[in-house]
């Protein structure tokens, strides 16, 4: 029985050993970033890069854009790679965020089933075909997640009044993979990032019925944490970070990035942004 | 060698033994009679020094049993006999080598010299697991 | 119906090829329910073990309360540990959040309420005359324990691991401490529900797969062992 239990700790001992290893390389920069950053597989594609400098190691925590700016106001996070432009500016303004940079764009799209029932194909704008969605009562999933997208879907409605509410709207609160999934399901109409949807195109049977309007321009941004407001924010390891993904290094990653797969790069580069 | 003065002993259950005054000498062998219920194992109990009592004081080979003193070394030095005896699960010698072990001593020839005591090589193996346990 | 068959063929592929993905997700998720295990038993036992033998005040009340945490949803002991581990948390120095250890730490909270109250009843089991037996040949308080442990090793074998089998199959707690991030945190459960919603059902169905198997051999093992039991006594 003894030896059962010093066998026992001896294993845990040599797995802790073995876990601690690979749990704590040089150091962690957390970043906070967007699920479709995240979901795209462009941010992999640069951490793995950044990673073989081994000098840092990202943390990186796919969350929507409002709960990763929530992140910064908290000081958990040491940088945000968002898309919320008008959240991007308040949360600087209000001190909590230091170099934001635009650097990264690519559009939104509205998606549908093939059928179209409410007949947005063919409407000039966004706003005005989500208006359509609304009048004909079909079913429309948001993301409902405080995200940029969900920014976005928000401003496109507020361009012709209040938000109608309709049984048909439905509030999924995830991540755009997620959100992608249900909109399939239930043959809805859904906005989507271009590089999500491109993603997942291949597992889903919803096709664009909208898309090209300059208001469903979609753009990234970096944002270091403000170390003086959050001491315990890795400071040195979130500018290494920003400065890599501002790089030509990660440019030439970026830029490609989804070409050879789907066709088009799935993002694009516009530093400095106007 | 054994002085009890003042015993009190009470369970929750709401039973409660009281014993004034309780000698034994060296070499004598005494005998406590009573119908059930009175407390026989009670008293023993808190002879043995297995129990807590609430009250009292005992004196076990000059020493000093419930103030405090090495309650284990004065355990240690007295042997019990169940009504109901138990065995531990493993071989005969395993059983016969407990107390042995629980004072420290794991040497062979220790073990050795207690199986001796009960033959066991005659009457069947140290190994054996198919055991039973019979009084007399 | 087509795509799920669909689906497995593919997810019997990826398995079948070694796809290292998966196989280090697996790892991950052993290393992690295995240690967090470890430690659960290394107090658990001991403290149930005490619980269960001394007598003091209030000892009906606090067996209530262990056996109340086994009840624990682990989603909401994830949310405590996170809350705790955050950096503005109490515990923010430690910088665990997101971490293997953070996730160690969550499950080892909710596997300790199972392995102490299964304990505590395991030694509960135990005739109270047979403890004081072992006292009278000379044993002291905690070798007494012991050997009572070893009586109920089978028993306690059995706890144990369905401890390690709630853990290995546990998802809320490890994806809010942990956040699945790949190669750092991703579990085999935070992993299925990320394939899943992203529609990889070939990867996804895959990792189910290799979940369902861990479940199996923890499943066949107690059964074993039970079996065992029935024999050797």
């Amino acid at each position: 029985m003894k030896r059962a239990i010093y066998l026992l700790m001896a294993a845990s001992a040599a797995l802790a050993a073995g876990c601690a290893r690979t749990a704590e390389p040089a150091g962690m920069v957390r970043l906070a970033t967007t699920t479709s950053v995240r979901d795209t597989g462009l941010l992999d594609a640069l951490t793995e890069e950044f990673h073989g400098d081994g000098k840092y190691a990202v943390q990186a925590i796919a969350v929507g854009s409002g709960q990763a700016m929530q992140l910064g106001r908290t000081g958990e996070a040491d940088l945000l790679w968002v898309h919320s432009p008008d959240a991007e500016e308040k949360f600087v303004s209000e001190g909590y965020g230091t170099d934001r940079v635009t650097f990264l764009y690519n559009d939104f799209v509205l998606l549908g089933p093939a059928a179209d029932p409410a007949g947005v194909k063919g409407v000039k704008t966004a706003a005005g075909a989500l208006k359509r969605i609304a009048a004909a009562g079909a079913t429309f999933v948001s993301r409902a997640d405080n995200s940029g997208t969900h920014a976005k879907e928000l401003k496109l409605w507020a361009a012709s009044g209040p938000r109608p509410s309709w049984p048909g709207y439905l509030e999924a609160g995830q991540g755009q993979a997620g959100t992608l999934s249900i909109a399939d399901e239930k043959k809805a109409y859904v906005l989507s990032d271009r590089s999500t949807w491109l993603s997942m195109k291949g597992n889903l049977s919803l096709s664009v019925v909208h898309e090209g309007d300059p208001a469903l321009l979609n753009r990234y941004s970096l944002i270091l944490v403000n170390p003086e407001k959050f001491p315990r924010v890795n400071a040195a390891g979130a500018r290494a970070f920003y400065s890599f993904v501002l790089s030509e290094r990660s440019r030439a990653i970026t830029e490609k990035f989804g070409a050879d797969k789907y066709g088009e790069p799935l993002f694009h580069w516009d530093l400095p942004a106007k | 060698m054994i002085r009890l003065r003042g015993l009190k002993v009470s369970y929750d259950t709401g039973f409660s033994l009281a014993v004034d005054s309780l000698d034994v000498r060296r070499g004598e062998i005494f005998a406590v009679i009573g119908p059930n219920g009175a407390g026989k194992t009670t008293l023993l109990g808190a002879m043995a020094l297995l129990d807590e009592p609430a009250a009292g004081s005992l004196s076990l080979l000059g020493r000093d049993a419930f103030g405090g003193g090495d309650r284990l070394e004065l355990r240690r030095a007295m042997s019990v006999v169940f009504s109901q005896p138990y065995l531990t699960a493993g071989t005969v010698a395993e059983n016969v080598a407990l107390p042995l072990r629980l004072r420290g001593r794991r040497d062979p020839a220790a073990v050795e010299a207690a199986l001796a005591l009960f033959r066991v090589g005659q009457i069947g193996r140290a190994s054996c697991r198919e055991r039973v346990l019979v009084t007399v | 119906m087509e795509f799920i068959i669909e689906g497995f063929r593919k997810a019997l592929g990826l398995i079948l090829s070694g796809n290292p993905e998966i196989f280090s997700i697996a790892r991950l998720s052993l290393t992690v329910s295995l240690l967090a295990t470890a430690v659960a038993v290394l107090i658990g036992v001991p403290l149930g073990s005490w619980i269960a033998v001394k007598k003091f005040p209030l000892k009906k009340l606090l067996i209530a309360l262990v056996n109340t945490g086994m009840g624990l949803p682990p989603v909401v002991a994830g949310l405590v540990v996170m809350l705790f581990l955050a950096r503005s948390g109490p515990l923010g120095i430690l910088n665990w959040l997101y971490t293997p250890k953070g996730m160690i730490l969550a499950q080892v909270i909710i596997a300790l309420p199972i392995i102490t109250a299964l304990t505590i009843s395991a030694m509960q089991g135990v005739d109270r005359r047979f403890y004081r037996q072992v006292l009278a040949l000379g044993a002291t308080e905690w070798q007494a324990i012991l050997v009572c442990l070893r009586e109920l090793r089978l028993t306690m074998l059995a706890a144990v691991i369905a401890g390690f089998g709630r853990l290995v199959a546990e998802v809320g707690a490890v994806m809010i401490v942990g956040g699945n991030i790949r190669h750092q945190t991703r579990m085999l459960t935070t992993a299925t529900v990320m394939e899943t919603q992203m529609g990889n059902f070939d990867m996804a169905i895959a990792i189910g797969l290799v979940l369902l198997a861990l479940g199996f051999a923890v499943n066949l093992a107690l059964t074993l062992i039970q079996q065992n039991r029935v024999v050797a006594r």
